[in-house]
């Protein structure tokens, strides 16, 4: 399957971005690919179905990011 | 799909209003007449803040983290620099509130866009350096920019 991000930049210079194609914990090194395009910092995480459907077998590593984006946000 | 962000850019302070605090500058009270007073904004790139200023036919002076601007609203406002790295606009005490706050709401538009249209050219020029290659881009009816990048060198 092909590998997107999908990158949406707001007037209000407010940023969206979305990983497509990645199975589990594929997409998180995308997170700093992301930052480092946008030189932006990451507010808030979520995952979408298709990352929980895939990511039952090592739950650990999403929690290890959301909490790292909370603390140093 | 598998997993979304909600970014802020440098430029912009996370978690601050576009128009922040009141504060009455009282140590710098004129003997008479009522007291300058500051409002915090969220915007923290000097170069992007002139820009916005320009863009809205303000004229600037100054640099190095403090600046006037003369034409906003109608008002006349300095800008310097706050420790956290943001500007805080200083008004003349004689300036209504109402007319101060217009006129950092209009510098803040502009300064948001200028950003948008920054972090716009920063992907396209950075896209291929992190492996990725621009595959469509849109502008919806909000005026929000949406680029796909397709995944040419997975990390």
């Amino acid at each position: 399957m092909t590998k997107r991000l999908t990158v949406r930049i707001r007037p209000d210079g407010s940023i969206e971005a979305e990983t497509h194609g990645m199975q589990g914990s594929e997409c998180l090194p995308y997170i700093e690919t992301i930052e480092a395009l946008t030189d932006a910092r990451a507010v808030d995480s979520w995952y979408t179905a298709e990352f929980v459907k895939t990511q039952q077998a090592d739950p650990a590593t999403l929690e290890t990011k959301q909490r790292d984006i909370e603390e140093h946000g | 799909m598998s997993t979304g962000l909600e970014l802020i850019p440098f430029a912009i302070a996370a978690g601050v209003s576009a128009i922040g605090h009141y504060r009455a500058r009282r140590a710098e009270q004129e003997l008479s007449g009522p007291p300058p007073y500051a409002l915090e904004t969220r915007m923290r790139d000097e170069e992007l803040l002139v820009a916005a200023a320009a863009a809205l036919d303000a004229s600037t002076t100054g640099s190095g983290g403090a600046a006037s601007v003369t034409g906003v609203a109608g008002v006349q406002l300095a800008l310097a620099k706050r420790d956290d790295g943001t500007f805080e606009a200083l008004f003349p005490g004689t300036a209504p509130q109402e007319q101060a706050r217009e006129a950092l709401g209009q510098l803040d538009a502009e300064y948001t866009r200028l950003v948008q249209e920054r972090v716009y050219q920063q992907v396209i020029e950075r896209a291929q350096d992190q492996g990725l290659a621009l595959e469509s881009e849109r502008v919806e009816q909000d005026n929000s920019i949406v680029l796909t990048l397709r995944v040419e060198q997975a990390r």
